[in-house]
């Protein structure tokens, strides 16, 4: 996920309904059940992957620009996120990087364009410091993820009445 | 009509019958909807019996005045019967919607016409039911049609007092635990009622000692109809909470005009209509997540109020979800 993300790629750009209903295909796919931990949902996702994930919280100076990053390696996939942002905000690019795992789209293809190294701990290392990655925030693969992140939190986020809510409510 | 209670008790018992009605009639009106939703309707069902039945009671509607509209023969008396009759039935019928969780069973409302129809021919076979008295019971337990009539009755609401409590002995918690106080009285009172209509017909005891065990009944009865009508509101109460969000639904404006404020995003008129949105808790948490990336982008400040309405959104979110130590637990932490 990179700066500036949500702002560009909110529902409101032209084919939302498009992005909506592929996030939603997905979800679907994931068959998650109500009550599903992050845990859970990780163990979904890694089916629909293929290999392990591994979540990193990394310090926010090896993520320079960035609030989340999802890297693909041969043998496993790495999210990485911001220790230091509050945990719902956590939560949201985790599941956009998970978004970028299922609909397994290969990592930034800008930052290695670039010549960045992608491999350091699972930052970035110091050269991306001034990298600008703006310029993915009109890459479908991103807008998918996004709209993915907001599928999987919109489901966590809804009111489930109880049982006796539904009855005598 | 309640016997030779004291006056504090007595006291006690109609503040219950007052509460229980206001409650009750308050459920009846704000639930009308409930009536086209099957998982809803016995409840609203139970809440309009239950109204009716506490109408009898001498409090707020005179009994005479009562009777007189149904043609004062002490009608009121089977109106009574009927009423609490089915409103116990239906709301049994909503426990057992509420234990069996989708699974369809029988509503049997055969049977209940069956235990109505019982209670209304032996009613009818009272000898000589006399003018409206508020003592109807008293003076004619001797009858017996009447001593039938009104076993049927209290056999009826006592069996439907304990078959929910046997049915949701699994579950006593959260609201359940309050119904269970109120069927529990409700069975009590019963057990004792029963004894009363045994002693007073068969003439066993004073009087005195058959005022003071029918006494019992209303001590233990109301305050038990009371409990469920209580427990009835609370789960009412939290889903009109979950449904309306107003908390939510305020935060809902305030970060609206936050991110318009920073990031000159939405109209005055998206902002507003955050109020009437259908999840709110969801739109906050789009527009928090709009704010913190604001301070990526733009290097965006907040107010102190602001950064304690979102460490605020935080916090209920993720008490929402239920994750609160989950991410920490299975991230590794990269220093």
């Amino acid at each position: 996920m990179t700066k500036g993300l949500r702002a560009e790629g909110s529902l409101s750009q032209p084919g939302a309904e498009d992005l909506a209903a592929v996030a939603a295909e997905m979800f679907k796919r994931l068959g998650l059940e109500e009550g599903a931990s992050v845990g859970t949902i990780l163990r979904h996702a890694e089916r629909e992957y293929g290999k392990p994930i591994t979540l990193q919280a990394l310090p926010d100076d090896s993520l320079g620009p960035l609030t989340g990053l999802f890297r693909d390696t041969p043998d496993r996939g790495y999210i990485s996120f911001r220790q230091s942002d509050p945990l719902s905000y956590q939560l949201h690019c985790i599941f956009h990087e998970l978004g970028h795992a299922v609909f397994r789209h290969s990592d930034c293809e800008l930052l290695r364009q670039g010549g960045f190294n992608l491999s350091e701990a699972g930052g970035l290392g110091p050269d991306l410091l001034n990298a600008r990655a703006r310029g993915l925030v009109r890459d479908p693969s991103e807008l998918v993820a996004e709209e993915f992140a907001y599928t999987l939190m919109r489901w966590l986020l809804k009111s489930r009445l109880d049982r006796e809510e539904d009855v005598f409510g | 009509m309640m016997g030779n209670t004291s006056d504090d008790v007595l006291v006690g018992v109609r503040l219950a019958v007052v509460i229980a009605t206001v409650l009750l009639g308050v459920l009846f009106l704000v639930r009308g909807g409930a009536l086209s939703d099957p998982a809803r309707r016995p409840a609203w069902l139970a809440s309009l019996f239950g109204l009716l039945g506490l109408s009898t009671l001498d409090i707020g509607v005179p009994i005479v005045v009562l009777d007189s509209w149904l043609g004062g023969s002490n009608l009121w008396n089977i109106m009574e019967a009927v009423a609490a009759t089915c409103s116990f039935w239906f709301f049994y019928r909503a426990v057992q919607l509420l234990v069996d969780e989708g699974r369809k069973r029988a509503s049997r409302l055969w049977l209940l016409g069956v235990i109505v129809l019982a209670e209304i021919v032996a009613f009818s076979m009272i000898e000589d039911r006399g003018a409206t008295s508020v003592n109807f019971v008293g003076e004619h337990i001797t009858d017996p049609a009447c001593f039938v009539y009104l076993m049927i009755y209290i056999v009826t609401v006592g069996v439907l007092s304990v078959l929910p409590i046997w049915a949701a002995r699994h579950r006593i918690r959260s609201v359940f635990a309050v119904f269970l106080v109120g069927y529990a009285l409700v069975a009590a009172a019963c057990l004792s009622h029963v004894y009363y209509l045994i002693a007073a017909h068969y003439a066993l005891g004073t009087p005195a000692h058959h005022e003071f065990v029918r006494s019992i009944f209303y001590v233990l009865f109301l305050p038990g109809v009371l409990a469920l009508v209580i427990g009835f509101t609370a789960a009412y109460i939290r889903r009109q909470q979950k449904k309306l969000q107003p908390v939510w639904r305020m935060r809902a404006l305030r970060t609206g005009l936050i991110l318009r404020k920073v990031a000159g995003e939405g109209s005055l008129r998206k902002i507003i209509g955050a109020l009437f949105s259908e999840e709110p808790r969801e739109r906050v948490y789009h527009d928090a997540v709009a704010l913190h990336d604001s301070v990526y982008r733009d290097d965006t400040m907040f107010t102190s109020d602001e950064r304690r309405l979102l460490e605020r959104i935080n916090s209920d979110l993720l008490r929402h979800i239920g994750i609160d130590q989950e991410i920490a637990s299975i991230a590794e932490v990269v220093t």
